[in-house]
């Protein structure tokens, strides 16, 4: 999992460096920089007006009213798009796998899912990050409730690339699923800026394993509205375990990669 | 050869790698039947909460798989038509005796196909399992069936024109999520359209996405002449503005076509 004799320090700074490159590249060309942002914020502000729409009608939800859903849409969206620009290059690990493209990636003496992590941004993830912020000055979120949202963002982000690791290591087992990895990844961001606290039972389980939208949204607003130590606790906790399952479903399936024999080389 | 059977070649082709690749099949169907039950509490407590959801709770749960099979058996060829684009790949294609729009609707056909076919009866088997009634005329399943078929095609050509901003967008997924965003609000997917003010009401019936989901899908449950005539003359007028939209901008892309690395 981890290269023997690497040391962490080492290989966080070659992911700064990593994403320093990615992120350059991905806002070079300014024009479609500032139209994919911009589509994106727009994207988001339809979604937040459905619901606009729905409590202006309906005070509450389950007992939640509209200020706890602009910081979960704040939280969600700034997660996910963070995700985009730290950890663009796991959305393209399905392909990457499918087309025995990963050898180039192994040659190189860095660990493995960083490096494919690392290598690409998205520049739309700039217009989720900030339409967060627009959501957050809008929704007048107290001072004191910022370095909760914070830690919130950095959890969600953490949850939704674990959930793409795991999602698009899937042709490892099951061969050309790439449409329904990108599916699956899609639905979790759009269920993640639902309120989780309607679900019961079953479906409530769902929400916070199989597609875990909970994690990402529910408990960073039942931190904010009621805080403790053990939710935040349980947060962290969360995220974590996450990680340690996508680390571990990703070398798993990489024992069963297939080596496409392909020649190439990254720069 | 004659023309068309050129890209009937590329449909079997393409449905023959649909249906061998089973695992996907499998994979689809049970997220669609996790969506369906998602959706179906979804709605069950906007109806609580509204009251304007005319369907019963039997009904509800149709209405919400005849959305959910025709949506997630649409095929991502915006994504396909962007790495094209983006790779150089289609310098590659263009020279071919057979065009480049025709053969990649040829191929998404194929998978829509096989995604129709086999989402359709896992969506059938399940929701009955999961209602235990058919509440709606045979005539009106087959109608529905049918034009799932035809809003899946429609739905297509638009994903190929979100596909084609890739002349000019680094990536289509911003536009395809804006696409799909006012699918599920004024498709009717995610709350009925009777929540929404009047003048979003208004405005649904200007765009395609009724057709494509919610007033498709309520044919079935609310089976009469006029309704499948509206529909009829809806989805025809939206594919008819797809298509021309499609050879326009597709036209336009070519002018300015540079082509990475070529």
């Amino acid at each position: 999992m981890w290269k023997e004799g690497e040391p962490v320090i080492k290989t966080f700074a070659f992911f700064i460096y990593l994403l320093r490159t990615s992120i350059k590249a991905s806002i070079s060309k300014r024009g479609a920089f500032l139209i994919e942002s911009g589509l994106m914020i727009a994207n988001n502000l339809i979604f937040f007006t459905i619901w606009w729409i729905f409590f202006r009608q309906f005070k509450d939800v389950a007992g939640w009213n509209f200020h706890d859903m602009v910081i979960l849409m704040a939280v969600g969206t700034a997660a996910y798009g963070l995700m985009q620009i730290c950890f663009g290059g796991i959305r393209n690990l399905s392909k990457i796998i499918i087309n025995g493209d990963l050898d180039p990636f192994m040659t190189q003496p860095k660990n493995l899912l960083l490096h494919i992590a690392g290598s690409k941004s998205h520049s739309k993830g700039w217009g989720h990050l900030m339409t967060a912020l627009v959501l957050v000055i809008l929704g007048g979120v107290s001072l004191h409730a910022v370095p909760l949202i914070l830690i919130s963002i950095l959890s969600g982000c953490f949850v939704f690339t674990a959930i793409n690791v795991i999602a698009h290591s899937l042709p490892f087992w099951m061969g050309s699923v790439e449409g329904l990895s990108k599916k699956y990844c899609d639905a979790l961001f759009l269920f993640a800026l639902y309120p989780t606290n309607i679900y019961s039972g079953l479906l409530q389980v769902i929400m916070f394993t199989v597609i875990p939208a909970g994690v990402i949204s529910y408990l960073p607003v039942e931190l904010i509205r009621d805080f403790s130590w053990t939710k935040l606790f349980i947060l962290i906790l969360s995220s974590l375990s996450f990680i340690v399952i996508a680390f571990f479903v990703f070398y798993s399936g990489l024992k069963r990669y297939e080596s496409g024999n392909k020649f190439g080389t990254r720069l | 050869m004659f023309k068309i059977q050129k890209y009937i070649s590329i449909f079997k082709l393409s449905f023959l790698h649909a249906l061998k690749n089973y695992k996907a099949l499998i994979g689809l169907s049970i997220f669609l039947m996790t969506c369906l039950i998602i959706f179906a509490h979804l709605w069950k407590i906007a109806a609580a909460k509204t009251g304007v959801v005319t369907f019963n709770p039997e009904q509800l749960l149709w209405y919400i798989a005849f959305n959910e099979w025709v949506l997630v058996s649409i095929p991502d060829t915006q994504e396909d038509m962007e790495q094209d684009l983006r790779s150089g790949r289609l310098a590659y294609l263009l020279p071919r005796p057979i065009s480049y729009l025709g053969a990649t609707f040829a191929e998404a056909l194929g998978t829509l196909t096989v995604n129709l076919f086999v989402l359709g009866f896992v969506t059938f088997l399940f929701t009955w399992w999961q209602v235990g009634a058919l509440p709606f005329h045979p005539v009106g399943l087959l109608v529905t069936i049918l034009f799932g078929f035809i809003a899946g095609l429609i739905a297509v050509i638009f994903q190929m024109l979100i596909g084609l901003s890739a002349f000019w967008l680094q990536e289509v997924s911003p536009f395809f999520w804006i696409w799909e965003k006012l699918l599920f609000m004024l498709g009717g997917l995610m709350l009925p359209l009777t929540v929404y003010p009047q003048w979003m009401q208004t405005l649904a019936h200007f765009t395609p996405f009724p057709a494509i989901l919610g007033e498709r899908s309520a044919l079935a449950l609310d089976f009469n002449m006029d309704s499948i005539l509206t529909l009829t003359l809806s989805l025809t007028g939206w594919g008819i503005f797809g298509l021309i939209c499609l050879l326009l901008v597709y036209r336009k892309g070519l002018r300015i076509l540079n082509v990475e690395g070529g």
